[in-house]
């Protein structure tokens, strides 16, 4: 693999900008869809971009991600494929994500293109909103030193934070590149194609760059390991749950900006379906001495993450989401995790590949039963 | 609220001697839920039915609960006489306290109280049923046959009838092809040839009959009773042929031996299949001395495909026939001759001088121009017999087009590739599609009379089910889609094995097909968010039946 070095002293979000710019020039692409700061100037949104003028005011990649990119791009092709070809400007994270709901229909991947880009993490949205000036100041030095304590927790165990199994077109590296340089990487024979449309021909050596990933994915993984291992005490057996989510305030907004979290009326929400007469509550009360209300709070965590698990792409939407400070999305990545294992599937690395639950086979029945030893 | 009355049934002694009857009624009366409590000595008898019917009248009870035996031997009864007594079929629920709680649990008062829970839930949950209307439909009484062999034209002949027109569809060959390359039957010895014309002349004499050769099949959709398929025929491209029912009666293909080179085929000339042995010039060979090799690949196939001793030993007969001065030798492992005819075939076989050896382990090496067979005998004496040809009776394996086919219908596969039948006792050649029956070579391996039993078969099941005029009753506990809350992920349309559940691709929902659908409910566990429902089995419904036994 080679890869294109760009040298600009203007920083890794002008640089893009520049591509971004080409591309839409020559005709590459019809329309761009990037995150953007928001008028406000203490947050980010996406935005789909057709006139190029726009293309000076987006932000390639912002320091906070209030917005998960699957969602944006659900809400553009959830009713079918654009004819535009559409350019979309994420993070791994929102990549993978886009790629599970486009196996769950929600998503049309058709005139879609990719390009990812190297991502030291997100600070906390409620910290940004606090203290934007600063902390767009010291996401500048974090891309350059790669390091940083006031991150959001999941960033620190990510392990998909490059486009390591990626299965897109375009990526731009900057892990381990000097302070003013970037790196166009295509990751197939169409982003080839796209890259020299716009006169970047790839034919510098990469491997320092691959090399500084192998770094951190070895760093980032010792993070995940370690914290899985904190974690896994936290949340063995119901009661040790039940206090992990004791301040869980049933607003659900984890499961709102959740991306996976594809129904159109969760069944939590669905009042006659969940909702029991108050005779029902009384005996529970009188069973257990009393209950709590609202009820079905650990139930709504466990039946949301039986749901997306398999899905689920740690990007931590769920946990920024969250006005008690809950850190759901630890357990949730540490129970993906472990399922994701089971069943030998990553989210979002092939577009072929069905989700599990997509799949029907009478042999895995046959699997569980020798699991169980048969009687 | 609606009248809810509760029947106690005392099942002669079963139900009553095992379970405090008395005290269930005590414990009901106190919970205050139900209208009315009656007892019955029997309530599947005569006087029984005729009690429930007159008591529910009498009391006016909108809503029933039985609690009497298992589901499947008297659920239907009960729903007869809930229509009888003027409610909706679905406006009950049986308990099941004989089976689950009398015959399994020996301690009364264990027995007493399981039962009483499990009859207190059913009260909680018969509230949350909703009537259902059985719905019909108008049935096509055509039937299209696929295949080419002589289950096919069996099935053809065998359906035809006045009021109803068979097509059968004759994928690339022509009909009857495989008979024109056998030369004698099994057992009667008849010339295939004369067989066939006989069949085929009865065929293209049969005006109900359509037959369309070198067809090949684009897609068949739709339902028992529903069906359509587009095909291209020789003369024309997309012919829809309606019918209501399909049977694939394709012929199995007979197994060849690639990878056994031990025994010389492929390696010499005179090592044959005895398939193709059969389509060979004899006359031209005139082969002295014959070794038949039986059950030839056996092993890697792993079944018995119960034609080719029989097959080996017509062979046989065969060559005899035509010259006495022949040696004819039979190496076999076992012989299978289940039929009441065959072992009388076999003694015959003898008697006509065909010699039969029983091996252990055989090989066939080239010697000179003949061909030597080098072979231990069971008592594990080693000899060699110097022959002109070798035949290797092969089994059969599913025919190219079965997994194709297999898939257009969701019909599963067994472990070797033929089709599966619903089930092969009860129901031999039906399949889980209903309205799609399987004969012949598709479902294994067998001789004639195998599909001529299975054409009839078939025959039988279909003249009887769909009559001309006849409305079809559907499935009434099926599954619904709400259209408000689905997002048309698809999760049910891939977990239904009936392929009932489709994607709407205009409105981005999925949607039932209620002829389709068999009320697995695998749809609506699968569904995230509730919006596949099955409709006797709800959310709402079961979690009022657990809620009530888990308190």
């Amino acid at each position: 693999m080679k890869g294109h070095i760009i040298t600009s002293t203007e920083g890794l979000n002008k640089a893009v900008k520049r591509i971004l710019m080409s591309f839409i020039e020559q005709g590459v692409f019809d329309a761009i869809l990037v995150p953007t700061r928001a008028p406000s100037g203490e947050s980010f949104v996406y935005l789909l971009i057709k006139d190029k003028k726009f293309i000076e005011s987006c932000s390639p990649l912002p320091p906070i991600m209030p917005i998960q990119g699957a969602r944006a791009l659900k809400d553009l092709t959830r009713l079918g494929k654009t004819d535009l070809r559409v350019l979309c400007v994420m993070r791994a994270c929102e990549i993978r994500a886009s790629i599970e709901l486009s196996k769950l229909k929600q998503i049309n991947l058709e005139n879609i293109s990719f390009i990812s880009i190297d991502c030291p993490g997100a600070f906390v949205t409620r910290d940004y909103i606090n203290n934007s000036a600063e902390l767009d100041k010291s996401y500048g030095e974090i891309l350059n030193v790669w390091k940083a304590d006031n991150l959001r927790p999941s960033c620190n165990t990510c392990v998909s934070f490059s486009c390591k199994d990626l299965p897109i077109d375009l990526h731009i590296g900057k892990i381990g590149m000097k302070e003013n340089e970037i790196i166009v990487v295509p990751l197939s024979k169409k982003g080839e194609e796209f890259l020299s449309s716009i006169q970047i021909e790839c034919a510098q050596d990469i491997s320092e760059w691959q090399t500084a990933i192998e770094d951190m994915q070895q760093r980032k993984t010792e993070n995940r390991n370690k914290a899985f291992l904190e974690l896994k005490n936290k949340v063995t057996g119901i009661d040790n749950l039940n206090n992990f989510f004791s301040n869980c305030i049933n607003c659900h907004n984890c499961m709102r900006v959740c991306p996976i979290c594809y129904c159109r009326q969760c069944f939590f929400e669905s009042t006659d379906q969940v909702r029991l007469e108050a005779e029902n509550y009384i005996i529970r009360a009188e069973n257990k001495g009393g209950i709590r209300f609202p009820t079905e709070m650990i139930l709504f965590h466990l039946g949301r993450m039986s749901h997306m698990a398999l899905s689920c792409v740690g990007c931590g939407a769920c946990e920024d989401a969250c006005p008690m400070d809950i850190p759901v999305a630890q357990v949730f990545k540490f129970m993906a995790n472990e399922l994701q294992q089971m069943f030998d599937y990553v989210p979002g690395e092939k577009i072929d590949e069905p989700i599990p639950i997509l799949t029907y086979k009478e042999d895995e029945l046959r699997e569980y039963e020798d699991a169980q030893g048969s009687k | 609220m609606a009248k809810i009355g509760l029947y106690l049934c005392e099942c002669g002694p079963n139900i009553a001697q095992a379970i405090d009857l008395d005290e269930i009624t005590e414990a009901i009366k106190k919970d205050n839920k139900v209208a009315g409590i009656e007892r019955h000595k029997l309530l599947c008898s005569d006087d029984g039915k005729k009690f429930l019917a007159e008591s529910i009248k009498r009391n006016a009870f909108e809503r029933v609960v039985i609690a009497a035996c298992s589901p499947k031997q008297h659920e239907g009864t009960f729903m007869e006489v809930m229509l009888e007594a003027g409610l909706n079929a679905y406006m009950f629920q049986l308990v099941n306290i004989r089976e689950q709680c009398a015959w399994v649990t020996p301690d009364k008062n264990a027995a007493t109280l399981k039962a009483l829970t499990v009859i207190r839930a059913a009260i909680n949950r018969v509230k949350h049923h909703a009537a259902l209307e059985k719905k019909e439909i108008e049935c096509n009484p055509n039937v299209i046959v696929i295949g080419n062999g002589i289950a096919a034209i069996e099935a053809a002949l065998k359906t035809a009838h006045n009021d109803r027109k068979v097509f059968l569809i004759v994928e690339g060959k022509r009909i009857g092809d495989t008979y024109k390359n056998r030369r004698l039957l099994l057992s009667s010895m008849q010339s295939a040839e004369e067989f066939l014309r006989s069949k085929v002349d009865e065929l293209k004499s049969n005006k109900q009959i359509e037959v369309f050769e070198n067809s090949k099949i684009n897609e068949i959709l739709g339902f028992f009773g529903n069906f359509i398929a587009n095909i291209d025929t020789e003369k024309n491209k997309n012919v829809e042929l309606a019918a209501g029912s399909v049977i694939f009666a394709l012929e199995a293909e007979s197994f060849v031996p690639k990878a056994l080179t031990n025994l010389g085929y492929g390696k010499f000339d005179k090592v044959y299949t005895a398939a193709e042995f059969e389509t060979i010039d004899v006359d031209e060979t005139e082969p002295k001395s014959v070794a038949i090799i039986h059950c030839v690949g056996r092993k890697k196939l792993g079944y018995c495909s119960k034609f080719c001793c029989m097959n080996s030993m017509k062979i046989a007969r065969y060559i005899k026939e035509r010259s006495h001065e022949s040696k004819v030798v039979q190496f076999y492992r076992n012989l299978c001759l289940p039929d009441k005819q065959y072992d009388k075939f076999y003694k015959d076989t003898k008697e006509k001088g065909v010699e039969f050896v029983r091996f252990q382990d055989i090989e066939v090496a080239g010697e000179e121009s003949r061909l030597a067979i080098k072979y231990k005998e069971e008592n594990g004496k080693e000899s060699k017999l110097l022959v002109d040809i070798v035949i290797l009776s092969t089994g059969l394996v599913p025919a190219s087009k079965t997994e194709e086919f297999s898939q257009m219908f969701n019909i599963p596969l067994d472990e070797y590739g033929f089709m599966k039948e619903e089930h092969n006792i009860l129901n031999p050649v039906a399949t889980i599609t209903e309205g799609v029956f399987i004969i012949g070579g598709v479902r294994g391996p067998g001789d004639i009379d195998d599909s001529l039993e299975q054409a009839g078969a078939a025959a039988g099941k279909i003249l009887s089910s769909l009559v001309p005029g006849r409305l079809q009753p559907l499935e009434t506990k099926i599954s619904r889609v709400s259209e408000v809350i689905c997002i048309g992920c698809g999760v049910c349309v891939n977990v239904c094995a009936y392929g009932a559940v489709k994607l709407d691709e205009s409105k981005h929902i999925s949607v039932v097909n209620e002829v389709l659908c068999r009320g697995c409910g695998n749809c609506a566990s699968a569904c995230p968010s509730g919006a596949a429902q099955h409709r006797h089995f709800t959310t709402k419904q079961i979690n009022q039946e657990m809620i009530e036994i888990l308190k």
